[in-house]
This record gives structure tokens, sequence and C-alpha cells, in this order.
């Protein structure tokens, strides 16, 4: 938990653009919220390496919207049927499920469709949303927030040290 | 700032390649640990895999050592294969579908011994199956009980139908005197005399006398007609009493016979008794081979229902908790999601070696149209010159199941098969040479099945029966002549509880050898029990007999005062003298 901490307030607090961790942490809102083993999750690991968008916000991203979609499990699943089974798309899902890349994504899915569809329709705003909100972060926020003495208590621990060499090599 | 960093690909590149490498890796522990766990959720017991063995090009999976243990019987195996191995359609399995054309299953035995116990939860339904299969089965006795212990233990239906007719007979007589005691008696005759006698006396006064007379007689004589008519129609209905009760009194000196007739049923052995001696020596083993069929088909059941999708119009399957449902939609090839269409199979038996293939293997046959098939054969095996299983397992209309087996065996050599290990009559088949047809189909849960089977040079063996009686001893003495028999065996019911009925013409030898000694002895038993019911009958009906001759004593009395009136109303005792009355 203080790992995390410590880590979000790093990236926060970081040189990094607000564009590259609100687009990390919206990547991140996908694959956490949709079931791992998806092929759309691939993509966006493609995206996430090949963009230069913030991999510590991705992953932390993606640990806390993983245990976010355990709640909204039933909500996908109920969206996700609701959309499979409406009559006037299933001549669109029955065209998907007779390609076999579509096949593989599991589209079909109650949950993988619901899921996917929110935190597709999330993205854009997500992005937007983050992106003013880091901003507004770093110019009313950050400084007091570095001047508080559990900040700096956090940041002095072994393991905020030990954090900041691991993540000075992998970068950010 | 750079928005795109190319190491990042090559970082995606190793990625993949790494979570490559691990499945690689992991593959072939994976797929044994699915193998085992969806076996044994399956088979009620231990399924235990030696090692699976995955190829990329072609893809293919090779399994070795696969054995599946009884869970009735946890120290055995129920069926084990030396070796399975098949392809499967790379393309069709990216579509989540597992399509093999072809696979092979090598040295597959049934029922082989374990090292080690494959019990995992044994259920308390299936320690009930196996009970259910013990057949019970005692020998007819020749020592009959004594007809005076028959007759302390049973209930006599004559002597209950004796009293009944008592009971009614006693309510009737006092209905009758009631009935008689109000119709015109002596008084009353009495009192028309005196009114005759006024009658008289009045018609010596002239002819005013004479005129007054005469109208006061036509009185009389119709209240005599009214009284005499009363009495009449009382004396029919007490004819029509008597007459039924004394039909009554005769059925039930009947009833004696009756009681004889159901008792000796009861108690003494018959010759047709012993229909079922074939069913109690053969029905037990043929029953639990029933049984052990009906329970694996049972098992076997819910993966042959499938998911039950035509492929025709969107559907839900039911979904795992926390993983959704997968919709299905009409595919334009619709495809089963598992399917083999081919297995070939060796099955190694005590006698050799049996071939063949089962084809169309799925649980989706609905959408794959074609029912499962499967064709078994051997030809001359060690003591058995050949066999031949076919058969069909249709599901494609999943409202209309219907499978059907058929198995032919020829020249299966039996040897030392105990029928009977009951101490009081103890029956081994040492020897014979036996022909099998089976035929079998099962609708929906309903069983229907039959075995014909000839057995030649039959050699039977029946030991010391203790305590079996002359009976056993009429038996074993016809068996040790008996050099061939037919045995039919029709399995009904349902599959759950399939109920097995064996004939044989065993029965009909047995028969006739024993059937004098039991006529004998029922004879005797019915002999006994005549007297013994007599004895206890007579008294009751003689009583009753002389209760109904008490309703003669009542006819007696309406006939004499019938009789009486009759008198009164004759000519010459009404008329006066010298005068002809008008009527």
């Amino acid at each position: 938990m203080i790992r995390a901490i410590i880590k979000l307030l790093r990236v926060l607090n970081s040189e990094a653009a607000p564009a590259q961790i609100s687009l990390a942490l919206a990547f991140a809102m996908i694959v956490g919220l949709t079931p791992l083993w998806s092929l759309h999750n691939l993509a966006v690991l493609l995206l996430v390496l090949v963009f230069r968008v913030n991999l510590s916000a991705f992953l932390l991203g993606t640990v806390f919207f993983s245990g976010l979609a355990y709640l909204l499990d039933p909500l996908f699943h109920r969206l996700g049927l609701a959309v499979l089974t409406a009559p006037s798309l299933e001549g669109l899902w029955t065209g998907r499920y007779n390609s076999t890349l579509w096949r593989i994504e599991r589209f079909n899915n109650s949950i993988v469709m619901g899921s996917l569809l929110v935190s597709l329709a999330l993205f854009v705003p997500t992005v937007l949303a983050l992106n003013w909100a880091i901003r507004q972060y770093r110019a009313r926020v950050l400084a007091r927030v570095k001047r508080l003495r559990v900040v700096q208590a956090l940041t002095a621990t072994k393991f905020a040290q030990m954090y900041r060499s691991y993540s000075n090599l992998g970068g950010g | 700032m750079k928005w795109i960093r190319w190491p990042g690909l090559i970082a995606f590149v190793a990625v993949v390649a790494v979570g490559l490498a691990v499945w690689w890796l992991l593959v072939d522990r994976l797929i044994e640990r699915s193998v085992e766990a969806v076996g044994s959720k399956l088979v009620g017991a231990k399924v235990e895999l030696g090692a699976a063995d995955v190829s990329l090009v072609p893809l293919g999976i090779e399994l070795r050592h696969l054995e599946a243990a009884n869970p009735d019987e946890p120290m055995r195996n129920a069926v084990a294969a030396a070796r399975i191995a098949f392809g499967v359609d790379a393309l069709q399995l990216l579509r989540r579908k597992v399509i093999i054309d072809e696979m092979t299953i090598d040295g597959v035995r049934f029922n082989a011994p374990r090292q080690t116990s494959g019990e995992i939860d044994r259920r308390a339904d299936q320690k009930e199956e196996t009970r259910k299969t013990a057949v019970s089965f005692s020998l007819p006795a020749l020592d009959l009980p004594s007809a005076k212990d028959v007759l302390a233990k049973e209930d006599l239906e004559s002597l209950t139908a004796i009293a009944a007719v008592r009971a009614d007979v006693d309510a009737g007589r006092e209905r009758w005197k009631q009935r008689v005691s109000d119709l015109p008696d002596k008084a009353k005759v009495d009192e028309y005399k005196r009114r005759l006698d006024g009658l008289k006396a009045s018609s010596k006064g002239g002819i005013e006398g004479l005129l007054g007379g005469a109208g006061e007689a036509a009185n009389l004589r119709k209240d005599a007609q009214q009284d005499l008519g009363r009495i009449k129609g009382a004396r029919e209905d007490l004819a029509r009493d008597v007459a039924a009760l004394k039909r009554r009194t005769e059925e039930a000196a009947a009833a004696p016979q009756a009681d004889v007739k159901r008792l000796k049923d009861k108690y003494a052995s018959s010759s047709a008794g012993l229909a079922n001696v074939a069913g109690a020596l053969f029905g037990g083993e043929i029953g639990r081979w029933a049984a052990t069929a009906a329970r694996w088909y049972e098992r076997a059941k819910p993966s042959l229902a499938g998911a039950g999708g035509t492929g025709k119009e969107p559907m839900e399957v039911t979904p795992l908790r926390g993983k959704g449902v997968d919709v299905r939609f009409p595919e334009h090839h619709p495809l089963p999601d598992f399917l083999i269409r081919t297995a070939r199979v060796s099955v190694e038996i005590p006698a050799g070696t049996l071939a063949g293939q089962v084809r169309h293997i799925t649980p989706d046959q609905d959408v794959l149209g074609s029912p499962l098939t499967f064709e078994l054969t051997g030809d001359m095996l060690q003591g058995l010159r050949s066999v031949a299983l076919r058969g069909e397992v249709n599901r494609v209309e999943p409202a209309k199941p219907r499978d059907v087996v058929t198995l032919s065996v020829d020249g299966y050599r039996i040897e030392h098969a105990v029928l009977s290990d009951r101490p009081e009559w103890p029956v081994v088949l040492d020897g014979a040479q036996a022909s099998v047809d089976l035929k079998a189909v099962i609708a929906g849960d309903v069983v229907d099945g039959k075995v014909d089977s000839r057995l030649s040079n039959v050699r039977f063996s029946t030991g010391d029966q203790k305590g079996g009686g002359r009976m056993a001893g009429a038996l074993a003495s016809a068996l040790a002549d008996v050099k061939a028999l037919n045995l039919e065996a029709t399995i009904k019911g349902t599959t759950q509880n399939p109920d097995v009925r064996v004939t044989s013409d065993l029965d009909r030898i047995l028969k006739d050898a024993v059937g004098k000694l039991v006529a004998e002895q029922a004879a005797r038993f019915e002999a006994d029990l005549k007297v013994a019911i007599a004895e206890r009958v007579n008294g009751p009906l003689e009583d009753l007999k002389k209760q109904l001759a008490g309703f003669g004593g009542l006819n007696d009395e309406l006939t004499s005062r019938s009789d009486a009136l009759s008198g009164i109303l004759s000519g010459d005792t009404l008329a006066p003298k010298g005068l002809k009355l008008p009527f």
C-alpha cells in the first residue's frame, strides 16, 4: 500500500507530461476492467509500449482497475448481455461471430462486451479529465504536498529509496 | 516530446515471446492437470495421466497411461488406455472449437487392478446402487409347515363369510317376527268368526234382517280379503328373503374350499414356483451387468447432452459465476464446440484384442446432424470365436434421445462361473460354450432390451447342499443331466432402475424333475388343510343352517293364519244356510 502511494506520488510529481500519465491510466482502465486474457489487451500492451506513456502509471492503474472490475462485473454482464441480445444488432454480431479474429477476441462473452464498451466509452473522457486534474494538482497542490511531514517521511524510507533507484533504471 | 518509442516494439515482441515460451514450458503439465481434474469430476473417481505431450506443427497431443478408477471399486480401473494421440484443427481452435479429425486410442483395458485406491468421494447413492444389484434367492422348500401352524397365523375368509350371513339371518328373523306380529292373528280370525255368527243370527230375523245382513256380510268379506292379501304378501316376501339367505349360506358353505386353495397356493411349493430358478441363477449376473451398464450410461449422459445450441438462433449458455455468459450466434458452417470425427480404438480383453472405431464424438449432435456410432469387433480370440459390439447414441434431436446397442458373441467358453453360493444350494457352471445376441434400445430413460443366449456342452456342479432338503437334492440331480440350454433375458424399465427378467428352458427341465415330488407334497398339505379348516368351520356353519331353518316356523304361522282366513272367506262358512250370498 505504501509502495503504491509512493509510486502514485512519484508519478504525479515527476516530469512526465500529464498526457503521458492520463493516457497510461486510460489504457490501464481498458486492461483492468476487461478480462486480462483478451485479444484487445495484447493490442493495448503494444500501444502502451510503443507510445511514450508512463509505464508506472499504467501498471498502477491496471492493478487499481482490476480490483474495481470485480465490483463492476455484474454491471458489465448485464450491459454486455443486453447489447449482445439486442435484436437490432443480431446481424452485426452474427457477422462478427463468423470471423476467427472476433472469436479469439471473445466479443460474445457478456462481461468482455460490457467491460470493453464501458472502458472504450470512458477512454477519451478519462484522458481529458485526468489531464485537467494532473495540471490542477501540479499547479495548486504539489508544493503543499511536498511540504507534508508524512510525505517527507514516506519518501525518506528505504522502500522509497529502493523504488527510486529501481524506477530510475526503468525510466518512466 | 517524442510520442513514439521504437524500442517499445522490441519490448512487446520480447514480452509476447516470453509469454509463449512460458506457455510452451507449462502446457504439457496444464493439459495433464486439466485432464485429471475434469476426468475425476466426470467419473467420480481418480483419473490419472502418466504424461501429456503437445506438438505444435502439426498441432497435436499425445496422452500416455490414462487411468480412470472405478468409483464403485476404487482398487480397480474402470478403464485405462496406454496411448491416446490426436491432431487438432488449429484454425478451429482459435475459434474456440476443438475439432479432431482422427484419434487413436491404443491399449484400452477395462476393470484392471490398481496399485492405489482411486476413491475421491464415495457417494451414498452409489453404495445403494451396488446393494440393489445383489440378488436374493431362496430355494423352494418341500418341507411345508403343518396345517395347524398355518391356520394359527392365517385368518379364514370362510369364517368371516359365515359370520356375516349369520348376522343377517339373526337380523332377518327379528324383523320377520315383528312383521308377523303386526299381521292379523288368531284374535282377528276369532273376531271375524264372531261377526259371521252375528250375520247368521240376523238372517233369521225376516226379510229386513236378511237385507241388513247382506250388507254386513259384504263388509266382512272385504275386510277378510284385505287381511288375507297382507298375509299372502308377507309369505311371498318371506319366501324371497329365505331364498336369498339360503343362497348366501350355500356360498358360505363353499368358502372353506376357497380358503384351502388360497393357503395351498401361498404355502405349498408347486412346479410353477420353480419358474424363476433360471432367473435366480443367471439373473443376478445379468442384472449386475445391466446395472453397471446403466450406471455408466447415467454418468455419460451429461457429456452427451451438450449445450443444446442448434446454431440457428442466438442463445445464452449457462454462465459460470463471475465469468459472464457466452452468447451463441448462427454460424455459416456450424460445427460443434467439441468433435472427434473418428476415434480408432483397440481394446485389450483377457481373450485378446478387439479393434474398432467410434465416430462423431460430440456433445452437440444437433449441430453436427449425425449420431455417435461405434463398432468393436474381434475374431479367433482365446476362448472366444468372435465378438461384435455395435451401436448408436443418437441426440440429433435432443428432445428425442434414442440409443441402440447390439452385441453378438459366438463361441464364448465359460469356465467355473459361480451361479449360486448359497450353502443350501451351491451351483457352479463348470463349463459351457455360449453364444449371445443382445439388442437394447434406450429411448429417453426407457430401456427395452433382449438377450438371447445358447449354452452348449454345459457342465453344472452342485457340491454339498447343507440344509437344502429334498428339493435341493432333486434339483441337483436334474442339473447334472443338463447338457444344453437356452437363456432369454428381457431388460425393461428405466436406466435408473432396470428390471431384468430371465427365462430359460432350464426351468422346464427342473420343473419336470421335481414336479412329481412337489405335487405329492402339495396334495398332502391340501388334505391336511381341508381337515383343519373343516374342524374350525363346520360348527359355525351348522349353527347357521339351524338358524336359517328357524324361518320355517314363521312360514308355518303365516300359512296357518292364511288358511284360517281362507276358511272364513269360503262360501260354506260365510253364507247362511239356505241363503246364497250375492258374492
